[in-house]
């Protein structure tokens, strides 16, 4: 019976001899195959650790974040899902330690919109003045079907006195058909010397496939400059909110119209990240990748460079090398994200895919200067690599718990050398 | 049958099978390596480092066709050529192709959609290091602004080498295809530095259009092959 066995398990072998041979002559010939280029890097995989500098903060169904050096406040837009407030505000202490309540506020909604809901998708402090612009949006579907008549109501920009205790709504702006609605993405963003406020998600009155990102000049006081800034700052505002009422709020600069590569239209709008490069370009993000526009460029006012990915595009610019990281969300979040290039806002080089194993980033970068550290939110967890010399991620990422299913809310403190992150409250 | 005989030899069995499965790679990989010419096709998707200049848009790395009347340049879905636009294009083929061989032949393909006219498309070796922020002026704008000697990296003997090492005549639409294999030849084996090619129009006879280098919705980067062939020394 031995010898039976021996036999079978020799012809069995025989059998599989070639099988085995076989699958070595396809691994041999499929090899080289598999090194082809570098489009996608993948990072060593992340070992678990804490960082100081990552600082949780508790702000439910957290959208976004900004934070002021200027007067120590942080600020975080929220989902639609936070019972109580569209937004929270912490003051920060000498160390930049977030006050341990924040002051909630709630946005303006028109009546008529009482069954839907306001979520914000964009902060911006400005650089000098105690003002906080807000960008939210409100859940009517957009185009279609017919909205109900107050969506031409309904302001998607809100800029607060921040100075005040609690903070005072000093006007509400950017209503009616010039603004796309029910955008569930759209950023803010003043330049470094307050002369401009970029905004995102403007659409052309006549076509509502044509979506644009805008501008306003801002005067000394912060507010958008489109009447006599001679007059005192309640007078002005009045005016702004007559214009505003009358359909006639507009911004002065608009990007020209591309609805094909730059500006298709998508669940996040336009504008999904800004940030301002010097006074006169500011780098933006749709769902195909990045842009800079340049309004006062005749020549080159707008160009693009897109990543491979589509979808929700939030990224962050090194304020001293030319890196900018993004991070792409479409319904599946993503295990990369992507370095790109810029110098003086001109986009450049071939974009990088960096690969974080088995990571469902959700949230947009922040680089933390000091610490030549890039941070990026997941699925409960926020990811913090090195970055080199030329701003390259490199090293093994670290990788901190975060009480958060999807961290979108990430911002970095240069002044206090800290990153915040919202979090949920633990049930 | 004795039963502890039988998971010792299951356990021998299982040896000469791993024993054959190793000793079937080694031999194919022996086989593989010392068969005859091998050809693998790399795309502009394999390329670390590509621009696409223009005097047109003096400070762009990615201006792909002449400027529209709003002033916007994209890089997708095509390559809208004239005279004033110049790609800058590397593909690392020393880490692409394994050690120890001889290049026997390189051919650079790129598939023109439309022509308008007829078009030299002028290849070149560049010769000056260029990086972040090349553009028509400058070849690089970190962490220096260092200019091109001639804008457009036009500069011969300079910029870029002094002769063509191919031409695309273009005188209809579909694959066009050159020979390079001087060029892959001096990068492979390190003669010269791989600072890519640089690809002109320069001859103004026509508009010619081309699969972007670099349109990941469109595609086009699988357009522009360049297929290698080589065997071992």
């Amino acid at each position: 019976m031995l010898s039976n066995v021996q036999t079978a398990m020799r012809r069995w072998h025989v059998i599989r001899a070639p099988g085995f041979l076989c699958a070595g002559l396809l691994f041999c010939l499929l090899a080289p195959i598999a090194v082809h280029g570098q489009p996608r890097i993948v990072l060593d995989p992340p070992r678990n650790g804490k960082l100081d500098a990552i600082v949780p903060v508790m702000a439910q169904g957290s959208l976004c974040a900004a934070v002021s050096d200027v007067h120590s406040v942080l600020a975080f837009g929220h989902d639609k899902t936070h019972p109580d407030a569209h937004l929270s505000l912490f003051k920060l202490d000498a160390k930049g330690i977030p006050a341990a309540s924040a002051t909630h506020v709630k946005l303006p909604c028109p009546k008529g919109l009482a069954k839907f809901s306001n979520f914000v998708t964009g902060l911006a402090f400005h650089p000098k003045l105690p003002l906080l612009y807000v960008w939210n949006d409100v859940t009517v579907p957009y185009p279609s079907p017919p909205p109900p008549p107050d969506v031409k109501l309904f302001d998607h920009l809100c800029i607060f006195n921040i100075a005040k205790d609690p903070p005072e709504l000093l006007v509400s702006l950017c209503r009616g058909d010039e603004y796309l609605y029910g955008q569930y993405g759209g950023a803010v963003a003043i330049d470094a010397t307050g002369s401009y406020l970029y905004i995102p998600n403007v659409r052309d009155v006549k076509n509502a496939g044509f979506l644009r990102l805008g501008r306003f000049p801002l005067d000394a006081d912060g507010l958008p400059a489109l009447v006599d800034s001679k007059e005192a700052v309640p007078a002005r505002t009045q005016k702004l909110i007559a214009l505003n009422a009358a359909g006639k709020f507009a911004p002065t600069g608009v990007t020209p119209i591309e609805y094909v590569h730059l500006f298709p239209s998508n669940a996040f709008g336009v504008g999904h990240s800004l940030t301002p490069i010097g006074k006169d370009a500011v780098i933006a993000s749709a769902s195909q990748g990045l842009m800079t526009w340049r309004p006062d460029d005749k020549h080159a006012t707008l160009h693009g460079l897109p990543l491979k990915i589509g979808g929700h595009t939030r990224f962050c610019v090194h304020p001293t090398l030319p890196a900018i990281f993004a991070t792409v969300t479409n319904g599946v979040r993503s295990d990369g994200f992507f370095h790109a290039e810029q110098t003086d806002g001109y986009l450049t080089s071939l974009p990088r895919q960096y690969v974080i194993a088995d990571s469902k980033l959700s949230g947009p970068p922040a680089v933390l200067t000091k610490r030549k550290k890039l941070a990026i939110g997941g699925e409960y967890l926020v990811y913090v690599m090195d970055l080199d010399e030329v701003g390259l991620p490199t090293g093994v990422p670290t990788r901190m718990l975060v009480n958060n299913p999807f961290v979108k809310a990430l911002v970095y403190s240069e002044r206090f050398d800290r990153a915040y992150v919202g979090v949920e409250v633990s049930k | 049958m004795n039963s502890s005989t039988l998971p010792s030899l299951k356990r021998k069995q299982r040896w000469a099978n791993a024993l054959a499965a190793v000793t079937g790679s080694v031999f194919c990989f022996l086989l593989a390596s010392s068969a005859s010419a091998r050809t693998i096709t790399l795309t502009a998707e394999d390329a670390d480092a590509m621009a696409s200049i223009s005097a047109h848009a003096p400070r762009l790395s990615w201006a792909m066709g002449p400027p529209t009347t709003a002033g916007i340049f994209n890089t997708q879905p095509a390559l809208y050529w004239e005279s004033k636009i110049a790609v800058l294009l590397r593909i690392p083929v020393k880490d692409l192709i394994p050690k120890g061989q001889r290049i026997t032949k390189a051919e650079l393909t790129i598939g023109p959609t439309y022509i308008s006219g007829t078009a030299n498309i002028q290849v070149r070796r560049l010769l000056a290091d260029w990086g972040t922020g090349v553009c028509h002026t400058h070849r690089m704008t970190f962490p220096k602004k260092l200019e091109w000697t001639q804008p457009g990296g036009l500069g011969g003997a300079t910029d870029r080498a002094a002769k063509d090492s191919a031409i695309f005549k273009i005188t209809k639409v579909g694959d066009h295809t050159v020979d390079v294999t001087e060029d892959i030849e001096l990068w492979y084996t390190g003669a010269v530095k791989n600072r890519g090619w640089i690809f002109t129009h320069d001859n103004n006879l026509g508009i010619v259009y081309v699969p972007s280098p670099y349109a990941p919705h469109a595609g086009g980067a699988k357009t522009w092959k360049l297929q290698i062939t080589f065997e071992p020394k």
